[in-house]
């Protein structure tokens, strides 16, 4: 499934596959919550797949999260995307461990 | 996971034949083209895994075909594989520049192509 | 009993003498004659190279003369020992070692990766490089995410993370470099040799799972470390019969040392069992071999791939695992897959393949069989049930539902018999011995395309959280992953649904079997029972006991071949004081509970 980001309230749902193709939409996606969200929150359980350019763009959210004061949280994380991370040398907790 | 699809890309009929034989023979569903541009024509609206061109082709040649491929939608984040030969070394790099990912170097075996295939696409 | 062999017997041999030579090597006083102890290591040495060249074991032999001439000069002429001659034995004795074990010697690599920024616009994808390198032999990896930017600041598609690396492995170093042959332009490859103290530094750091390696090991019989397992049980067992009395009886003092040893034991507990864990491709390994000559005998081609050979499994549950898989991949081989020019007919690739997988799922592991052959028919499986009278011609049943039914005693797809699968390779059978492992058979399919069958495995036989339960004077244990909850049952109520055995939960109906009748116990049941009910495969079935006594961790113990006949019961346990509960078997229970139902109705 075509990656698909939905926001409601403080809340972006992210699903399907995660990929280089969507990678802008996730971006924008990412840009908005931070904009409108007093908690920000990323529910990435509905991800089928990942790949470095999404792990990327979560790992800027937690960095733009904390500069501006509202970090970001994410959950759903500890499945696909965690497999991601340690597919790729990481794992989820060291990719949300934000720009300090 | 990437879709066994591969499209290649050589004006030599003998040479997509023996290309498209072997990636049929390891699960691949093959599109063949003439040119760079045939090419562009048959990959638009295609869910593609892989793409083998030549370079020295007749209409339009793989460099210019890499360069358009990756303004498509289609071939933008593709693993795009040139054939070249042992003499065509700065071909390469003008290949690379232009957006490929890799090469195999003519003439090879069956299995040294699946496995390159396999190291751009897992 | 086999002819012990000759070779093996050799390697245990060499392996008690190179334990001697290290112990040698290190009484040797540096500037002393060596005298005695220079004589055992020569003798050593001696019947290594010996023995090595009578077994086959050429290379062995020809290093280790060079060392024997070495020390025959020092033996002969009584030389003082040097510095550099402990040395020498001592990484001879290493390197003998690595021969034995077949192995050239592995080196270890520190790999920095800076990948050019623009590799995935070029369509490389690094997780890729970083598989093909772990390929290369055991391998490490760590992420570097320091440099991703901030939102306003990114390039999606640019890579910023960069990785480090180590990689021990026996190939040369053009291997790894090969590894990264399309993207060395503007990228930044450092390979070099790691320094001893970093290796120790990087082991410490790693984080990334390793693939299954030899490390240095000790062999203990499988005897000894049941008996551990046990032990560690009773300890288990009685630590929390510990803590439950001392939480009554309000002595703070004891309060933190009984904290600790439950926190202590629970670490031994999870030491212990990972003792037993072993990885899976040892498994995988015979189903090469398997898949090739059975594919040959019926002239189709077959690759075997296998995903997951790190995977760790109880080796109980692996060494029982043997017999359903080599059913499952024959039944791959011989009716799966179809022929070459069935599969060129059919559009498909002429080599058919099968991919066997293991990959862990919480506290289960899941190992998959999936070809990509014919795929199962369900009009053919449902023609055949109704055939065989095992539904009745007007069964709506989902396709679902119609898989499931191969797994009935006495369905048997193939059309005929043929000297791969043979006969009575039923699926019934797989579905019995894994469930006899604690597990379950699922499976899926699509016509043409291919067929999956998944087994999900328990990581662990040995210990299980279970449902502590009383009948009589008699204890039974249910395995807490199966419990969905507990009712009361009034005597009254017992009367009131005419004497069939449904309760109604939450709306459901759902039938309850008498433990007490069940296992013939005697003596009369209290005034209000409780129901356990039990979840085993979207079934519901609730059992009838007296009392409800808690939650218990258990060792299981597996019960003689007298009585692994009995479907009802799983295995058993010891208690705290030395009754023996018995283990509820679920597929058994709920079996036997549907049959009930059935010639109720």
């Amino acid at each position: 499934m075509d990656a698909q980001f939905q926001i409601r309230e403080d809340l972006l749902d992210v699903a399907g596959e995660l990929d280089l193709s969507c990678a802008e939409a996730f971006r924008d996606a990412l840009v908005e919550l931070l904009e409108k969200a007093a908690h920000p929150h990323v529910d990435v359980s509905g991800v089928e797949s990942c790949d470095l350019s999404g792990l990327q763009l979560l790992r800027a959210a937690v960095v733009s999260g904390e500069a501006q004061g509202t970090p970001v949280v994410v959950t759903g994380g500890d499945g696909v995307v965690d497999e991601a991370c340690r597919r790729l040398g990481s794992s989820l907790g060291e990719l949300l461990q934000g720009g300090r | 996971m990437a879709p066994k699809r591969a499209l290649i890309v050589d004006d030599s009929r003998s040479m997509r034949q023996m290309v498209s034989f072997t990636l049929k023979e390891a699960g691949f569903e093959v599109l063949e083209a003439e040119h760079g541009q045939d090419a562009l024509d048959k990959l638009r609206g295609q869910k593609l895994g892989v793409i083998v061109t030549d370079l020295n082709m007749p209409v339009m040649d793989g460099i210019n075909f890499i360069r358009k491929a990756r303004g498509t939608p289609e071939a933008r984040f593709l693993p795009i594989l040139i054939l070249t030969t042992e003499s065509q070394q700065e071909k390469k790099i003008e290949a690379k520049a232009a957006g490929a990912t890799g090469w195999i170097v003519k003439p090879f075996e069956p299995e040294k192509l699946i496995q390159t295939i396999q190291k751009v696409m897992g | 009993m086999p002819a012990p062999n000759p070779a093996e017997t050799f390697l245990v041999e060499a392996e008690d003498l190179l334990t001697q030579i290290e112990e040698s090597a290190l009484e040797l006083e540096v500037n002393q004659p060596g005298g005695e102890c220079v004589h055992r290591l020569f003798r050593a040495f001696h019947t290594i190279k010996g023995s090595g060249a009578m077994f086959g074991f050429e290379a062995v032999a020809e290093f280790t003369h060079g060392v024997e001439t070495t020390l025959d000069r020092y033996r002969t002429e009584n030389l003082p020992v040097t510095a550099e001659l402990v040395e020498t034995v001592l990484s001879a004795k290493d390197e003998i070692k690595r021969l034995l074990e077949g192995k050239p010697a592995a080196k270890e690599w520190a790999i920095g990766i800076r990948l050019h920024p623009d590799v995935l616009k070029n369509g490389t994808n690094p997780r890729l490089l970083l598989d093909e390198l772990a390929e290369l032999g055991e391998c490490q990896v760590r992420a570097h995410w320091d440099a991703v930017p901030a939102l306003a600041a990114i390039d999606v598609h640019s890579c910023y993370v960069h990785w480090d690396a180590r990689l021990r492995t026996e190939k040369a170093v053009e291997a790894i470099r090969d590894v990264f042959i399309f993207v060395e332009d503007g990228s930044e490859i450092r390979i070099g040799e790691a320094k001893a103290k970093e290796v120790a530094e990087s082991a410490r750091q790693v984080v990334t799972a390793k693939p299954a390696a030899a490390e240095s090991t000790v062999r203990v019989p499988a005897s000894k470390l049941d008996r551990l397992v046990n032990l560690v049980g009773e300890l288990v067992m009685n630590q929390s019969r510990l803590s439950q009395a001392t939480a009554g009886m309000g002595a703070p003092e004891l309060a933190a040392p009984v904290e600790e040893i439950e926190r202590l034991v629970g670490e031994l507990r999870e030491t212990v069992l990972g003792i037993r864990m072993m990885p899976i491709g040892v498994t995988f390994h015979r189903f090469k071999r398997l898949v090739h000559d059975l594919s040959a005998e019926l002239g189709k081609e077959i690759d075997l791939v296998t995903e997951g050979a790190e995977t760790e499994l109880d080796k109980t549950v692996l060494d029982q695992l043997g017999d359903p898989l080599v059913h499952l991949i024959r039944n791959s081989v011989d009716h799966g897959i179809e022929s070459g020019e069935q599969r060129r007919a059919a559009g498909k690739a002429g080599r058919g393949t099968i991919r066997l997988a293991a990959r862990h799922m919480g506290s289960n592991v899941v190992v998959t069989i999936e070809d990509d052959g014919r795929g199962l028919n369900p009009e053919a499986i449902r023609g055949k049930a109704i055939e065989r009278g095992l539904i009745g011609a007007e069964a709506a049943l989902s396709e679902r539902e119609i898989f499931q039914l191969i797994f009935l005693p006495g369905f048997s797809m193939a059309k005929e018999v043929t000297s791969v699968s043979g006969r009575g390779v039923g699926m019934d059978v797989v579905k019995r011995q894994v469930e006899a492992l604690r597990g379950s058979v699922n499976i899926a399919s699509t016509l043409g395309k291919g067929t999956v069958i998944s087994l999900t495995l328990p990581l662990t036989l040995a210990i299980i959280d279970g449902l502590l339960v009383e009948i009589g004077g008699d204890q039974f244990i249910a395995p807490m992953a199966v419990v969905t909850e507990n009712v009361e049952l009034h005597r009254g109520d017992r009367a009131k649904n005419n004497g069939r055995n449904v309760v109604a939960v939450r709306g459901e109906l759902i039938p309850y079997l008498y433990l007490r009748e069940l296992f013939s116990i005697e003596g009369e049941e209290p005034e209000i029972e409780k129901i356990v009910i039990v979840r085993h495969e979207e079934q519901r079935v609730g059992l009838v006991v007296d009392r409800v006594l808690g939650s218990h961790q258990t060792v299981i113990q597996s019960l003689g071949t007298f009585y692994r006949n009995i479907d009802m019961v799983s295995g058993a346990t010891i208690m705290g004081d030395g009754r023996v509960a018995l283990i509820l078997n679920m597929a058994g229970l709920v079996q036997l509970a549907s049959q009930r139902l059935r010639t109720e109705h």
